[in-house]
């Protein structure tokens, strides 16, 4: 008997199929995961990325195909047998117990133990060394209930590498964190790849993709396109090529900025130095008809806390809030809505923006159900369906009927039908936040469109995004936000490079200090 | 207590006030009230109602319910009178078997569960009857009575005010506050109640959860069984009959969410004392039965609001800050 030549991938999958009901979301998938590589796992919203790692993992039971672990044959049935085989993985969705502290969120697998009996102090040490891997600062017995979709994101990843897992599989491990997390986090892949770990990357974010990933392989239609190619023999033209199945032009930035109407009559929503119970101090902002103004800031500066605190979620302490000239202090989203015609999407979709047990049609036309509601304000199905379908499939939305449950949709897909609500709703002025977390590349320029749109028929929009080329690409003028402050407010001038010079600079100024006195 | 630390865990907090507000003004209006005997009595029917509310804690914790739990009770303090009685079985002896055919009601009700997929709520529903009418088809409805006087002292038998069956109930509350807090399947058992889905990914076993949980609740019952049929002095066939509404009335009011993942081992003894001290109290000063069971209906309602409310949360929020020094969001770090 001699050696193999080469060693068997360290996790490998052969013509996977995988159908749920009528819909088949893996038809024959091949892949394979090298040790010492990090390996990048490409597609569209609904292509079968997910899927195929929850079969990875034994989540889900493959139909047909097989999965093999450093070439023995794997019939997971549990995430706890892969773990055993060495397989961890961060899902897409947030996977946290709200009521358990940070500290055994993250040892949930296997806690330490002295006796028998939970060892809390070595919790929470071991919990300090693997946040403080991923970069964050924070007490190991918070509640995980009370976490920002990023910090919570940031804990899962802390929680994966914990494992100490030869294969890491990551779904979208970036999607809600922004650039400068993102770059702690990759030096740590980078580690684990030197140290002969195998990690997949699931990313709708191509600049990280060629960044970081050695391979990629793409998927469309639960297809396999592109398998297992060297990184540097494609270019980001191919990439997309291949998962949209024909070439499409990604745009830069607006073009048509220059069209946008200058601000013209008293703004549709202002704020004069709002203060409020989160600490935001001296906050001017100025929503115009027809315009679109972007707030960028870094997880934490208090931006999506800013936008709760303009529809009555949060307390403002002074300063006043305008619409169309005149003071308002709305109590409720509803309120908000109804009185002031103010509109928010969340940036928590799961939590709340979407009911997953309700049929796609429920989801999309909740906000415009009033309007919907006959003489006896009776909604029926049928005159969800035709309200609500034109928005949806302006959005490229993927699903099989709109009876089907939102939670059978991809995570991307969940995502578009969260905003499609929105976008059907008659609102005057329009707060969304983060609006292409984990959308692919050609439904963003879609997304995009369609909020343009909106601006142009006349409605005010303020987008908060921590994606700083979605602000270039998308706003007429741009906030910054650090520290609950505004730090700068300039035009778009639609240069990427110098523009981003400018905000990092304005960030690092304001934040400083702070550190300081902390 | 860190089982006790997490949101709605203290919502029984006030509730001590309204108990120590209400014991000053049932003192003040009967002199009866604060007598030996009478604190004896309010602590047995205590007793009885932590055991009990314990017993739905356990299914509560995983986010399933038991209906069984007066069925159990019954049933067990019917063999426990069968092995006394008719068959002559030393004490010890029928005592730990009659709390063994009461795990293997529960354990049975977990696998059921585990097994069918089918809620705890539907099979219990008729696991619960079931176990009741085999209560009644035993005795035919006749309850076993002339039972040992040594099993009868352990029900009534007191030192000064204290009640000797109190132990059973201090005893099940430190077993559960430990196991809640510190070992692997009380957390496992939270985990799953908390985020079933997320518990599942992270390599934890619902199914275990589940039948743990269950298996608990059913021995809990058991004991709750035999301490009732030792205040009784008889073993009867209908003694759970009001035991399904204040299971879910103790574990409420102190504290312990139905929607699972955070319970209140402490809370259950504040919320079965309190539950026993009104009644007593009201009964003391010649309430009629209606309007005690409306009271207590009051007091469930205030309890949720007391726990579930913005206030709640408010002062949570304030509390975080004082604790921190810092805003919560500010946990991220920026550099
Ligand atoms: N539990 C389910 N029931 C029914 N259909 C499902 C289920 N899970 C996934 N699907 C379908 O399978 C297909 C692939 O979904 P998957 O979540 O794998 O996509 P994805 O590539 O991860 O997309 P995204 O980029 O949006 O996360 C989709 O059409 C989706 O609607
Ligand atoms: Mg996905």
């Amino acid at each position: 008997m001699s050696a193999p030549v080469t060693a068997p991938p360290a996790l490998e999958a052969q013509a996977i199929r995988k159908a749920f009901g009528g819909t088949v979301a893996l038809g024959g998938v091949d892949f394979a995961l090298a040790r010492g590589s990090i390996h990048a796992l490409i597609g569209e919203n609904g292509a079968g990325k997910s899927t195929l790692i929850k079969v990875l993992t034994g989540v889900h039971r493959a139909d047909e195909g097989t999965v093999r672990t450093d070439g023995i044959v794997r019939h997971f049935s549990s995430t706890d047998e892969a773990i055993g085989a060495g397989i961890g993985a961060v899902f897409q969705e947030r996977n946290l117990l709200p009521h358990f502290s940070v500290a055994e969120n993250l040892f949930l697998h296997a806690p330490p133990r002295r006796y028998g009996f939970l060892d809390r102090g070595r919790l929470k040490r071991d919990a300090r060394v693997w946040l403080g891997r991923v970069g964050l600062d924070m007490s190991p017995d918070r509640m995980a209930g009370t976490l920002t979709p990023a910090q919570g994101q940031l804990v899962e990843i802390a929680r994966a590498l914990a494992l100490q897992a030869r294969v890491l599989l990551l779904d979208e491990p970036t999607a809600s964190i922004t650039e400068r997390e993102a770059t702690v986090l990759f030096e740590r892949l980078r580690e684990l790849r030197d140290e002969g770990g195998a990690l997949l990357f699931v990313s709708h974010k191509l600049d990280e993709v060629f960044a970081l990933c050695d391979r990629i392989t793409v998927i469309r239609d639960g297809r396999t396109v592109l398998s297992n190619i060297e990184r540097t023999a494609l270019t980001r033209g191919d990439v997309v090529t291949a998962m949209v199945g024909r070439t499409i032009t990604v745009g830069e930035r607006r073009t048509e900025h220059a069209a946008t109407p200058a601000a013209t009559g008293s703004p549709r929503l202002a704020l004069r130095g709002v203060e409020t119970s989160w600490g935001h101090r001296g906050i001017d902002l100025t929503l115009h008809a027809g315009r679109i103004v972007g707030l960028y800031g870094l997880v934490g500066a208090g931006r999506t806390e800013l936008a709760r605190a303009i529809i009555g979620l949060e307390t403002v302490t002074s300063g006043v809030i305008l619409a169309e000239g005149r003071p308002i202090r709305p109590r409720s989203p509803r309120a908000a809505l109804l009185a002031h015609r103010i509109g928010y999407v969340s940036e928590d979709r799961k939590g709340e923006g979407l009911i997953l047990s309700h049929p796609i049609r429920h989801n999309a036309g909740i906000a415009i159900w009033p309007r919907l509601g006959g003489r006896l304000g009776l909604v029926t199905p049928s005159g969800e369906r035709r309200a609500v379908s034109p928005v949806i499939d302006g959005l490229a939305v993927k699903y099989a009927s709109l009876d089907q449950d939102v939670g059978e949709l991809s995570g991307g897909n969940q995502q578009k039908i969260s905003l499609a609500k929105w976008m059907a709703s008659d609102v005057d002025v329009l707060i969304i936040d983060e609006p292409s977390v984990g959308v692919d590349v050609r439904t963003k320029e879609e997304m995009y469109g369609v909020i343009e749109a909106l601006a142009a028929r006349g409605k005010a929009i303020l987008v908060i995004s921590s994606d700083l080329a979605e602000i270039v690409r998308l706003s007429d003028d741009i906030l910054v936000m650090a520290s609950r402050r505004i730090v700068s407010s300039l035009p778009n001038t639609g240069s990427y490079q110098v523009l981003s010079e400018t905000i990092m600079h304005a960030i690092v100024g304001a934040e400083a200090p702070l550190h300081e006195e902390g | 207590m860190p089982a006790d630390t997490s949101a709605g865990a203290r919502a029984w907090l006030p509730l001590l006030l309204v108990a120590l507000v209400c014991s000053a003004g049932f003192a003040v209006l009967s002199d009866r009230f604060l007598t030996s005997f009478n604190i004896y009595v309010v602590l047995s029917s205590a007793t009885l109602l932590a055991l009990i509310g314990y017993s739905q804690l356990a299914t509560l914790a995983v986010g399933d319910f038991s209906l069984a739990v007066g069925g159990i009770g019954e049933f067990t303090g019917i063999v426990l009178g069968y092995l006394l009685h008719t068959a002559g079985w030393p004490l010890l002896p029928a005592i730990v078997a009659a709390i063994a055919v009461a795990l293997a009601s529960g354990v049975l009700n977990g696998l059921i569960v585990v097994a069918s997929g089918v809620s705890g709520f539907i099979v219990t529903l008729a696991t619960g009857g079931a176990f009741a009418g085999a209560a009644l088809a035993i005795t035919e409805t006749t309850p076993y009575t002339g039972l040992p006087a040594a099993f009868n002292f352990l029900g009534t038998g007191r030192v000064g005010p204290v009640p000797l069956a109190i132990v059973t109930s201090l005893l099940a509350a430190a077993l559960l506050g430990v196991l809640y807090n510190s070992r692997r399947i009380g957390r496992l058992m939270l985990a799953v109640g908390d985020n079933p889905e997320a518990a599942s990914l992270s390599g934890l076993s619902r199914r275990e959860a589940v039948l743990w949980a269950h298996s608990l609740s059913g021995l809990l019952a058991g004991i709750a069984g035999v301490v009732a049929t030792a205040q009784l002095h008889e073993a009867n066939p209908t003694a759970g009959t009001g035991w399904l509404i204040q299971s879910f009335t103790v574990p409420i009011i102190g504290g312990t969410l139905l929607t699972g993942g955070v319970v209140s081992v402490f809370g259950i003894l504040v919320a079965s004392l309190i539950l026993a001290t009104i009644n007593d109290g009201l009964i003391l000063l010649d309430v009629g039965p209606y309007w005690v069971t409306l009271v207590e209906g009051l007091l469930v309602f205030f309890a949720v609001l007391l726990g579930r409310t913005r206030l709640r949360d408010l002062l949570a929020h304030v509390t975080a800050r004082a604790a921190t020094g810092r805003l919560p969001e500010s946990g991220a770090v920026q550099r």
